[in-house]
């Protein structure tokens, strides 16, 4: 009844239900403890009490143990166990309170039924402890059903025997019935302890048992004494004491409890140890299956490789069937074994006609031949395959051995390649390179010369030679039919001469052949055979069976045509070449424009040069600073200075010093202005003499800052000169007219008055002077108007062959009078030659009239006037001589002027209009004479005429 | 000294016919004592003599000219304030203006009016002696 049974120890592992089972052990102890203490029981009591308590919470212990045990596969045997757990525990736990309540109340009844109480739960309890020892050797050896054998052939017979004895021992006694009976249960008890222990051992192999079950059989040991005391304290045999029976009891408490907690450390010991065993076995196990996915993936892998080598290969297959390039293998032999169908094609059979064939009759590589180095390498190289009809075209081979696992060659792989094409192509582009540079050397003679012409042979050369072709030209349209050839290349010399040239290519078909547009830069281009009629049988004349027409066009005008001609009629113009050759001609255009625009601004400056440099006006440039920058020729010469003179020269050396205050202040105004600005200034020659000019100043900008006035100069001196004599003449004009009028009207004015009535002899005089006067201003009016018609070119005279002599006479009688009143006489010869000349008579009187006039009025008084005539060299000559003052050096010059006088002008003799000598070299000129002065100042001057004779040639 | 009536007038004239002409204009009144000169040089002899009390003096003339008959009929004595009148046929404003600066009582331009010429001549010596004054 002490023990209690013990589930397996694997449920205790959890810390949390050793925390349960403490507490309801304590709580246990703690109530009976207290019971214990409130009822103060004597020491016997209270000891009783305590194991009582504590073998309740023992059994409390063990059934939750089966408890939580049963839940994980419960058996009959098992539940029966379990559900006397708790009732052993509350009987214990009522025993334990109620002892000494139950003895003192109830007294002996009361304890005889505990007694009997007492013995039937130590009946079940032995029970109880059987069973237990059953099931826990059946659970170690897992077979319940041998075990119950086992107890029913050894248990029972031991029953019987301990019954039997105790029943002995009952019937010897002199006992209560009670007591008897609680003799009967503790023999019963016992005998159940015994055979419980006997099965037991019998059973287990002790040194494989478990330290629980070890335990529990030794604690049969003091269980079995405690029964075995109390029966035989109650047979009256021994001291049946407390201590004693209870003793026992503890013990095998005691024991159970050890081998209990001794189990429960081992075990839990080896849970640890196989726990760690499991956590290494499942590291190995991880570890493990890495590795198998590992083997999966590669196996995956390998078999991809495998399909995706076999579809690589289809599809080489397939490229090699279908692609353009030509492949062969050969065999060591030379012999084709695969050709693929582009290289049968492209040799002009079907593939499978070519398989044994020998690869050298196709100029193919055969497997024998080895690359030139010797090696077993790739190797490359250009050749010239022949085709079925025998036609050899040129290809691009590349070979690539294929070695055995001997490392000697097996098989020769060959690509090959047509590349007619390529050739062509390759060729074009080459003949299109020479081309540009051809144009890009053209490009730079062009622009280098000066000329484009100079230069043009070479170009057309280099154009020539670079398209291959066998003759170029370039022809200027112009008026002709063909235009004008400028320049002609041929390939081979002396081929044609340019005038076989000349007429073969009418300019009209040309012209259609590149369209109407005049700005059009397109080429005309092809076989001869698609122009037009009378231009390809031109062309085909000369052999010529391709060509290009380049059309030159300047400033937007087709200027010419340069052609390219080749006797070859497979000859093509590919568009690069064409391209290049629009481009050597905008080239040739832009050169010919260029050295037009050249040629016209050289000659426009030119003009420009020449226009200024002609100019009557001065012209000059001069620098802010005043330096001449730039001056004419009229500048130079008016001012005497030699172009070297200029470098140096400042326009404030030319200017007179006394005009350069004005002239600064003239060109600071146009600085500022910049507008025109007109000025009159004084130059001062280079000798020194003054020289008045006027003109207009001008100031060019650049950038708003002035860089050089241009001046333009005009010496005034010969127009302040005639503006001077123009006032002269209109002051001597007057002066001539008013004096006659002076007299006429005075005179006129007197004899209206009555007293000149009274006077005949003056009235007779004045009427005369008024007469006189009439007449002389009328002569004078006649004068002007004769001047004016010379002038003018209006004069006209009457010719005819004259002798002088009837002239002379009339002149002198005309003028006799007057020199008379003078007192000057006129002597004349009495002879004069007979021959005759050509002349005006009226005039001619009119001229000697003034001659001997002229030295009339400047012979002093008593002198006389001598007239010469004679023949010299088929000339009359006719002389007028005086001894007058003469005439001065400084007069001369100015002697044929009108209104001319050498004397001041004021200081006047009568008759003088200064017209007279003006008027005779005019007459005399005019009919075809010479006048010519000879003088000496205070010995007097001789005016002579000459005019040729009629009938006499001119010398 | 101031005659108090103008009579001795010296003609200084190149021309004859305006010489003979300006001489009947004068002495139609018959109260001028006339000297008539056909050139400067014959002037300037004839006035040291005559102390003409005005002289009409001819500008343009051979030999000396009125201008330089002026300056030497000033250094004659008796001469020097003489009022000196020029006779010109140069019209010309500007040639007028020329004479006055010239120190001429006045000017008397070709063709003049022969009938007046005294009178003027009276009127201007009147002016000029009450100038003097």
């Amino acid at each position: 009844m002490s023990n209690a049974p013990r589930p397996p120890s694997a449920v205790l592992s959890a810390p949390g239900r050793w925390r349960g089972l403490a507490a309801v052990i304590l709580a246990t102890v703690t109530i009976s403890t207290l019971a214990a203490l409130h009822l103060l029981p004597s020491v016997d009591d209270l000891l009783s009490g305590l194991l009582d308590g504590a073998n309740a919470s023992l059994l409390a212990v063990c059934s939750l143990l089966a408890w939580t045990r049963l839940r994980s596969g419960p058996s009959r045997a098992a539940l029966l166990l379990v559900a006397f757990f708790p009732i052993l525990a509350t009987l214990e736990l009522l025993r334990a309170m109620r002892q000494p309540v139950l003895v003192e109340w109830l007294g002996f009844a009361a304890e005889a039924a505990a007694e009997a109480t007492r013995a039937g739960v130590r009946f079940w309890t032995a029970v109880l402890y059987i069973a237990l020892s059953i099931l826990v050797m059946g659970w170690r050896e897992r077979s319940f059903e041998r075990m119950r054998s086992l107890v029913i052939s050894l248990a029972v017979p031991a029953l019987v025997a301990l019954c039997g004895v105790m029943l002995y021992l009952l019937a010897s006694t002199e006992a209560s019935p009670m007591g008897r009976l609680a003799s009967v249960m503790a023999a019963l008890h016992l005998a159940l302890l015994v055979t419980a222990g006997m099965l037991a051992l019998s059973r287990v192999e002790w040194g494989r048992a478990s330290w629980v079950t070890r335990s529990l059989i030794l604690s049969l040991i003091p269980q079995a004494a405690g029964q075995l005391e109390q029966l035989m304290g109650l047979a009256g045999l021994g001291s049946s004491h407390f201590v004693a029976v209870h003793g026992h009891e503890l013990l095998a408490i005691s024991t159970v409890f050890g081998g209990l907690l001794f189990e429960v450390l081992l075990l839990q010991r080896e849970a640890a140890r196989a726990q760690e065993e499991a956590s290494a076995a499942h590291t190995v196990l991880a570890e493990r299956t890495r590795q198998l996915e590992r083997v999966d993936l590669e196996l995956a892998e390998t078999q991809a490789e495998k399909e995706s080598a076999l579809a690589r290969l289809r599809m080489l297959e397939k490229a090699v069937e279908t692609m353009s390039l030509g492949v062969t293998v050969t065999d060591v032999g030379g012999r084709i074994l695969y050709a693929n169908p582009a290289d049968a094609r492209m040799h002009g059979y079907r593939p499978q006609e070519l398989i044994g064939e020998p690869a050298s009759r196709f100029g193919l590589p055969s497997g024998a031949e080895g690359p030139p180095s010797g090696g077993l390498q790739l190797w490359a190289r250009e050749g010239w395959n022949r085709d079925r009809e025998g036609r050899v075209f040129p290809v691009r081979l590349i070979s690539d051995p294929l070695l055995g696992p001997d490392g000697h060659p097996i098989a020769l792989v060959t690509i090959c390649e047509d590349i007619t094409e390529q050739k062509q192509v390759q060729r074009s582009l080459e003949r299109r390179d020479r081309i540009l540079e051809a144009v890009s050397d053209a490009a730079e003679r062009l622009l280098l010369s000066s000329s484009w012409q100079q230069s043009l042979r070479d170009v057309l050369g280099r154009l020539g030679w670079a398209t291959e072709v066998d003759r170029v030209y370039l022809r200027q349209l112009g008026e002709g039919p063909a235009g004008a050839l400028l320049c002609t290349w041929q390939a081979h010399q002396a081929d044609l001469d340019d005038s076989q040239i000349l007429d073969l290519r009418p300019r009209t078909e040309a012209l259609e052949v590149l369209g109407e547009s005049p700005t059009s830069e397109v080429a005309v281009h092809g076989p001869v055979r698609e122009l037009p009629a009378l231009l390809r049988e031109a062309f085909e004349r000369r052999g010529i069976h391709s060509v290009a027409l380049v059309p030159v066009v300047v400033r937007g005008r087709r200027w010419g045509i340069l052609s390219l001609e080749s006797e070859d009629p497979t000859r093509t113009w590919p568009s690069a070449e064409i391209e290049a050759l629009e481009t050597a001609s905008r080239i040739l255009g832009g050169a010919v424009q260029r050295q037009h625009a050249e040629e016209l601004l050289l000659t426009s400056e030119a003009n420009y040069r020449e226009l200024i440099e002609t100019a009557n006006d001065m012209i000059q440039s001069v620098s802010p600073e005043g330096d001449l920058l730039f001056v004419n020729r009229a500048w130079r010469e008016t001012l005497g200075y030699d172009e070297s003179d200029l470098p140096g020269l400042s326009v404030w050396q030319v200017i007179d010093e006394a005009q350069h205050a004005h002239c600064r202040q003239v060109m600071a105004g146009i600085f500022e202005g910049g507008k025109v600005g007109s000025i009159e200034t004084v130059f001062v020659r280079r000798d020194g003499a003054r020289i008045p000019v006027e003109g207009s100043l001008s100031c060019r900008f650049q950038a708003g800052r002035p860089v050089a006035t241009l001046g333009f100069f005009r010496d005034v001196t010969e127009r302040h000169l005639i503006d001077r004599m123009k006032q002269d003449f209109i002051s001597t004009v007057n002066h001539e007219l008013r004096t006659p009028l002076t007299s006429m009207l005075g005179s006129l004015g007197l004899l209206q008055s009555r007293r000149m009535a009274d006077q005949p002899e003056k009235a007779a005089e004045l009427l005369a002077i008024a007469t006189r006067n009439g007449e002389r201003l009328l002569r004078l009016i006649n004068d002007l108007l004769d001047l004016q018609k010379m002038a003018a070119g209006e004069l006209t005279l009457k010719l005819a062959p004259t002798e002088i002599g009837p002239l002379l006479t009339e002149a002198i009688e005309g003028i006799r009078g007057w020199a008379d009143s003078l007192g000057v006489g006129i002597d004349l010869a009495d002879s004069y030659p007979a021959a005759r000349f050509a002349t005006d008579r009226d005039r001619m009187v009119q001229v000697l009239y003034n001659l001997l006039s002229n030295a009339i009025k400047f012979s002093p008084t008593g002198q006389r006037v001598r007239v010469e005539t004679g023949l010299h060299d088929g000339r009359i000559r006719l002389s007028v001589t005086d001894h007058g003052p003469g005439i001065p050096e400084e007069f001369r010059r100015r002697l044929f002027e009108r209104f001319a006088q050498a004397d001041n002008a004021n200081a006047r003799r009568t008759g003088g209009s200064g017209l007279g000598l003006s008027i005779v070299r005019a007459f005399v000129e005019q009919l075809g004479g010479t006048i010519r002065i000879d003088s000496q100042v205070g010995v007097g001057t001789t005016v002579s005429l000459e005019f040729r004779l009629v009938g006499v040639p001119m010398a | 000294m101031v005659d108090s009536s103008l009579s001795r007038i010296l003609i200084v004239e190149d021309e004859l016919d305006i010489q003979l002409v300006v001489r009947f204009s004068l002495e139609r009144l018959g109260r001028f004592q006339l000297a008539v000169a056909a050139s400067g040089e014959e002037a300037v002899a004839l006035a040291a003599e005559f102390q003409p009390q005005l002289i009409l003096l001819d500008v343009m003339m051979p030999g000396l000219d009125g201008f330089a008959t002026l300056g030497q009929l000033r250094r004659l004595s008796g001469l020097e304030q003489t009022p000196i009148v020029f006779v010109t046929a140069r019209s010309q404003a500007h040639e007028v203006a020329e004479y006055e600066a010239l120190g001429a009582l006045d000017v008397i331009v070709k063709p003049f009016d022969p009938i007046g010429l005294a009178d003027r001549l009276v009127s201007l010596w009147d002016r000029h002696c009450l100038a003097v004054r």
